[in-house]
């Protein structure tokens, strides 16, 4: 069987599957269960949006990081800057294909600007609909801010049949994301297939691989970068080989890719590094004079003890690890922080329930702050961690972790048998503002946020 | 006419791409305005600038007029490494402002830290090594006049772990046996040792040979900030999220206990790490042998990019710091201590060796008339042990299990069988509800068409297509089987530990071990509570 028309053939077949998926409907089945504790802690990479674009928007996503901000996600612009580029000039002698790459390029990139986010100037998110990007505009008048904001009103009037399309056939739930993203992916293959027949061999054999392993990830791991690590690698080596190489015979494609390379690259590598000797954790008055973490330095140099170096990080903090270490049965009840290591015996002691799956079960027969305690320390908890950034990191559109967080908080506030130990959240008992007075404590009017406290159970 | 047309919309297409990527990631990304807007180290940058300028200039001196690198050896790096460091530590001290803070013998213990733990992570480095070199010695798969650092770093380092795996399996993972343990190699060969301390620290390096200005300043920052990085994790607290709850935390209670934790996915990368609390007792340790993953990786790259791919050194190089300066690797190079980079080492190991094998059978010639003949040979072996080993540091190691044999099966036959294969085996993957993995299976409601539509789809067509050429057919499923059982052996120990622990052969057990924490039967607790409540109301009434 020729190649073509083998191809026909899987396409046809593959769009009658689509054809049929298309046509069930959807909303029938959405009492489905979802995990709550995936949906809550893995999903946030993929994004919320309708599932379709989920799937489809992951490359865009994962590389501009449209769902989380941080150094811990952050791969950088070239992979999706230039493998793109890459596949359009080797395409650029077939017409066809090359403009129907482009053309599902621009296409992505609605899908995906539509289905974003505009950062405002401290970091906050604005979800891209009209009303709210416009009401930030009106807002804010930074540069960097509004020129985005600007350009992501546009795209939404573009995206608008997307989401019809979306409504129409998708939703949280649907038939067809994927068998829609297998003919994506044939159609990926077949293009990378000619995008490389004129090269020499190990680049068709590595771009397949890359393909084939790249959609695998997308396909299973929900967005999460470090999954599919291998993609970063493979995909800088294909993009360095070809733009840095000279065999390009056409001159002008030979400087232009030169070029576009050469000064991308260099802002890269010149962020990257202001990035590291920067080395910002958040925005404070010492910000950015942060070389080397200061209390690894000083506890190299001898200058403080281990203990030490615990409370430079977290106020407080050594104080009630040693009145927890001191026992060695007592069980810990941890809602968030990262305290597991400093903890003796944490295999046979530490209950983690940082989704607060336990707690809603109890919550659920006993809804009373005497009543939760109790069954509590019947349990035999005698500690309880609480991480009090968890609902900065929840990213749902219910905000379901907040709200049992704010539940389980509530269980704490002002509840007779229960004692902090210690936190390193600051709050001020003034109402004068000019003659604040500050106390480490969970409760009250937040002075400093803080990110731990450490409870007793009496 | 066409092509002129499609030239400039290539152009004006590129341009826009770019400047749309560009705008939305400063967006998206206030952390690099940040950094720039509190910069402080502009002196720093420039006192680093003129050593990576005057580093070049000295290798361009050795290579053009010397035409010798006497002087560029292991020692002579380690000292512009301190340079580097020190002149960053009076720098940061200044500009921070803690300068007083220190007297002569901080600064005296500061460096003898550094360098005991330097020398600590070189001893273990070099005792993997050697184990590589040795097996390799006795069983020799790899082909005359290649490279063969990265299979022994990668051979060694399955070899250490395997060790750890049976003295912690016996409980006797203690500092003293494993010390003689990891000695026996190096006195074994201890002529091969002698002569390997002299390439590291006092022959010139020839790597630097081929460096021009761009090469010589791009090895120079790399160096910088590995440098860095390494100091900034010597510390008691690693200040991850993850690294404290689960991947030093691991290493830990290995270590407390001497023995295999119950519970937990595999952990091969986490036993190793293990070694840094076993051997030492310090935490910084373990996180220095997490931070070989991302050091190993760079290596990897640069090794699949001069080896396979014939980049010139000053490219691969560029390459190199490209990858390692990338915010997520530096992360989990200096905060974030995990497994993902150890794991991404042996999948570049398997990238590499994969290239050398398809290299070796002739499928990368133009005119490749004669097949090679299928049959499974030593570097296949080795492939398929190195998936099994990176098996057990991460599940997700499965996607290169399928890469690997899409691109066998591509290379004896072609596009189409590469399209049925993967349809095939993305098929079994959803069969096996590896989405699961992500949450994402519950969304997709046509998924169990899906997969068997994938699955007898692709089998038909494999079968079809492959039966074409029938003589290689058969050879190749004899091939995939026997790959898939070389696969499964250095994985069959954490298997075999999990059905212990949980007596059970689901796959959930077997994959997940007994769960490692206080079992609590709160359904139970509540139920005596609610009783005793009812019986205290009923005293009361």
């Amino acid at each position: 069987m020729k190649n073509r028309s083998f191809h026909i053939i899987i396409l046809f077949f593959l769009s009658s599957c689509l054809n049929f998926c298309v046509g069930q409907d959807n909303s029938k089945d959405k009492e489905l269960k979802v995990n709550e504790s995936l949906y809550e802690e893995v999903q946030r990479y993929i994004g919320y949006e309708d599932l379709i674009y989920r799937y489809t928007s992951v490359p865009y996503d994962v590389n501009v990081n449209m769902n989380l901000n941080g150094y811990f996600v952050e791969i950088g612009y070239l992979l999706l800057m230039f493998l793109p580029i890459l596949l359009l000039i080797l395409l650029r002698k077939h017409s066809l294909y090359f403009y129907g790459f482009m053309a599902s390029l621009l296409i992505m990139l609605i899908i995906s600007v539509g289905n974003g986010v505009v950062l405002g100037p401290t970091g906050e998110r604005i979800n891209n609909d009209a009303s709210s990007v416009q009401s930030f505009l009106a807002e804010n008048t930074i540069a960097g801010p509004e020129l985005t904001g600007n350009i992501y009103l546009f795209v939404n009037k573009l995206y608008k049949p997307f989401d019809a399309i979306s409504q129409k056939v998708s939703g949280n739930f649907d038939h067809v994301s994927y068998p829609f993203m297998f003919i994506l992916f044939i159609i990926g293959v077949l293009l990378v297939y000619k995008a490389t027949e004129k090269l020499p061999k190990i680049d068709r054999y590595l771009s397949l691989f890359l393909m084939l392993y790249g959609f695998m990830w997308a396909l299973f791991s929900g967005g999460i970068i470090w999954y599919g690590f291998l993609v970063l690698p493979l995909g800088l080596i294909l993009v360095f080989r070809h733009f840095l190489s000279r065999t390009e015979k056409e001159t002008s494609i030979r400087l232009f890719k030169n070029i576009i390379f050469t000064g991308a690259l260099s802002i890269w590598l010149v962020l990257c590094y202001v990035a590291r000797v920067s080395n910002i954790q958040i925005i404070h008055d010492g910000a950015g004079k942060n070389l080397i973490d200061q209390p690894t330095l000083y506890h190299l140099a001898g200058i403080i003890d281990e203990n030490q170096v615990y409370d430079s990080y977290f106020n407080n903090l050594s104080s009630a690890l040693a009145k927890i270490n001191a026992e060695d049965q007592s069980l810990i009840y941890r809602v968030g922080t990262m305290f597991p290591l400093l903890i003796e015996n944490n295999d046979i002691r530490l209950y983690t329930d940082t989704l607060l799956k336990l707690f809603k079960t109890i919550q659920n027969r006993n809804n009373t702050k005497e009543g939760i305690t109790a069954i509590l320390k019947r349990a035999g908890f005698k500690y309880i961690l609480l991480g009090l950034n968890i609902p900065a990191e929840d990213k749902t559109p219910e905000k379901s972790l907040t709200k049992k967080f704010n539940d389980f908080t509530q269980i704490l506030y002002d509840n007779p048998e229960i004692q902090l130990l210690s936190t390193n959240r600051i709050i001020n008992k003034s109402n004068d503002p000019n003659n604040p007075i500050l106390e480490y404590n969970v409760f009250g009017k937040v002075y400093a946020y803080g990110n731990y406290a450490i409870f007793e159970i009496k | 006419m066409a092509f002129k047309i499609n030239r400039i919309l290539l152009f004006l297409f590129s341009a826009f791409w770019i400047a749309f990527i560009l705008i939305d990631y400063w967006n998206k990304h206030p952390n690099h305005y940040f950094a720039f807007n509190n910069y402080n180290f502009q002196v720093l940058s420039l006192y680093h600038v003129s050593l990576a300028g005057a580093f070049a200039a000295l290798v361009w001196f050795f290579n053009t007029k010397l035409k010798s690198l006497k002087f560029l050896n292991g020692l002579s790096l380690i000292f512009i490494g301190f340079v580097g460091l020190n002149i960053s530590f009076f720098e940061y001290a200044r500009v921070a402002e803690f300068e007083k803070q220190f007297d002569f013998f901080n600064i005296l213990l500061l460096h003898q830290n550094i360098i005991t733990y330097l020398l600590m992570s070189l001893g273990i480095l070099l005792a993997n090594l050697f184990y590589g070199k040795l097996f390799l010695k006795k069983v020799n798969f790899v082909p005359e006049g290649v490279h063969r650092t990265l299979i022994e770093l990668s051979l060694g380092l399955m070899l250490v772990t395997l060790i750890c795996f049976i003295l912690a399996g016996c409980g006797i993972f203690n500092r003293y046996v494993t010390i003689i343990l990891l000695i026996i190699p190096i006195v074994l060969q201890y002529k091969t040792f002698f002569k390997t301390l002299a390439a590291v620290f006092i022959k010139p390096i020839n790597f630097f040979k081929d460096f021009n200005f761009v090469g010589s300043i791009a090895f120079y920052f790399l160096f910088l900030i590995m440098s860095l990085n390494f100091v900034h994790i010597l510390t008691p607290m690693p200040i991850g999220f993850d690294s404290m709850s689960l991947y030093v935390n691991l290493p830990k209670l290995i270590a407390d206990r001497a023995s295999l934790q119950t519970g937990f996915q595999p952990y091969n990368w986490s036993l190793f790490m293990s070694l840094g609390y076993v051997l030492a007792g310090k935490t910084q340790l373990t996180l220095i042998l997490s931070s070989f993953g991302g050091l190993f990786s760079t290596y990897a790259i640069y090794r699949v990019a001069v080896d396979h791919l014939k980049f010139h050194s000053n490219h691969a190089i560029l390459l190199s710091l490209c990858f390692y300066v990338t915010p997520i690797i530096f992360h989990q190079s200096s905060k974030e201590l995990k497994v993902d980079l150890g794991l991404l080492f042996y999948l570049l190991s398997i990238l590499w060796c994969l290239l050398l094998w398809l290299k070796e059978k002739k499928f990368f010639k133009k005119e490749n008339e004669e097949l090679a003949p299928v049959k499974i040979d030593g570097l296949l072996i080795f492939i398929a042990v190195l998936i099994g080993f990176a098996l057990g540091i991460k599940l997700t190691t499965l996607f290169i299990v399928i890469a690997v044999l899409a691109i066998i099966w591509y290379s004896y036959y072609g596009i189409n069988v590469f399209i049925a294969f993967s349809s095939f085996s993305i098929g079994v993957l959803l069969i096996l509800k590896l989405d699961d993995m992500s949450g994402m299976r519950v969304y997709n409601l046509s998924v169990t068409y899906v997969q068997w539509i994938l699955f007898f789809f692709g089998g038909i067509a494999l079968c079809y297509l492959g039966l074409k050429k029938k003589e290689i057919f058969g050879k190749l499923i004899k091939m995939n089987v026997l790959f898939l059982t070389f696969i499964f052996l250095p994985f069959m120990p954490w298997l075999t530990k999990n059905i212990i622990e949980t007596k059970s052969v689901s796959i959930y057990s077997i994959l997940n071990g007994k769960k490692n924490a206080p079992r609590i039967n709160i359904g139970k607790v509540i139920n005596d509570y609610e009783k005793e409540l009812k019986q205290e109301n009923k005293n009361e009434e």
